[in-house]
């Protein structure tokens, strides 16, 4: 969630007011365009944070099958 | 005392601090709408006469910070790597059959499924022309072959999804990315230069490097989801299609 919000919060700097895509297929360079490099940010982080969230669920699930419990409170301490 | 109560006592003094930093920052950030980045618009000026190419992002993502791409796509091939650490297991058996009953199913599936693989073929391939790229592409493709298992059934997905062409593939992405820089630190200068000349404005041939680390990009992308989602399915859902009586 908090990781959707700052794509959001990124985008929204990078907004100008009037200003259409950074694409100038059939529009002239120079028109009043918004910021590509929030863009760019956010569009490369997204498709990563997909392949993150999906180790993350990797690792819970796999410690939700050998222990039972996904709480860290609750998984005994290592041993050994 | 607890232990959760003496995190508490901890957490409220630095959420404050956290709090009164976040409303700091967000109150010096400009109007909405009121964007004075000058990069940004430098960018804008200056990627369609430099490099030949429509659009803006997709130079910034390949071309004028390659750097961070690359960066993110070992980011991503990390990922799935610790995700085959995890899941795969050695000697998996025989894979369950598992097929989709429902011949409406299995008809929209043959049909969409190509349609979807074409449209994440054309995302890529246009990506520096029009909105689109290898990111984004890759996972429309990923997206596509996936339907495949919701379609079709396991078994068809499991002759798709083999593991022993995809961790090949994934590598290949990501080595050539990394090769086309090296190439470009071999011709002239520094690593991931565009050194090849830039094509024409507004066609597939402009651009430069930009076309083949596109397409590098998108094979990484989508090789990597692809054994993501291979890896999920063995792993947690063919057990149960296995237990399923036929």
């Amino acid at each position: 969630m908090t990781q959707s919000s700052t794509y959001v919060l990124l985008l929204s700097i990078g907004y100008r007011r009037g200003g259409g895509a950074p694409i100038f297929k059939g529009t002239v360079v120079g028109t009043r365009s918004v910021d590509p490099i929030v863009q760019a940010l956010t569009l490369t982080d997204v498709v990563v944070s997909v392949t993150v969230v999906g180790l993350i669920l990797a690792l819970a699930l796999d410690v939700h099958t050998k222990t039972g419990t996904a709480d860290p409170e609750k998984i005994a301490e290592m041993s050994g | 005392m607890t232990r959760a109560r003496i995190r508490a006592i901890f957490a409220v003094p630095v959420l404050a601090a956290l709090g009164v930093f976040l409303f700091w920052g967000f109150a010096g950030v400009p109007d909405f709408g009121g964007f004075h980045g000058r990069y940004g618009t430098i960018i804008n000026h200056r990627a369609t006469p430099e490099r030949h190419t429509t659009n803006a992002v997709t130079a910034v993502v390949f071309d004028y910070r390659g750097v961070d791409t690359l960066g993110e796509e070992f980011i991503l091939f990390a990922a799935v790597v610790g995700v085959v650490l995890l899941l795969r297991k050695g000697d998996e058996g025989e894979p369950p059959t598992a097929p989709v009953r429902s011949e409406q199913v299995r008809l929209v599936g043959a049909v969409m499924v190509g349609v979807a693989f074409l449209i994440g073929l054309w995302v890529i391939a246009f990506g520096f022309v029009t909105p689109g790229g290898g990111f984004q592409g890759g996972v429309v493709v990923a997206g596509a072959l996936l339907l495949v298992f919701l379609t079709a059934g396991y078994r068809p997905w499991q002759r798709l999804a083999k593991e022993r062409a995809l961790d090949p593939l994934e590598g290949l992405g990501v080595g050539s990315f990394v090769a086309i820089g090296l190439a470009g630190l071999i011709a002239s200068g520094p690593f991931l230069h565009n050194f090849i000349g830039s094509g024409r404005t507004g066609t597939l041939a402009s651009g430069g490097t930009m076309p083949l680390l596109n397409w590098a990009t998108a094979l990484e992308v989508a090789a990597a989801n692809v054994v993501l989602y291979a890896e999920f399915l063995e792993h947690y859902v063919a057990p149960i299609f296995a237990k399923e009586p036929r």
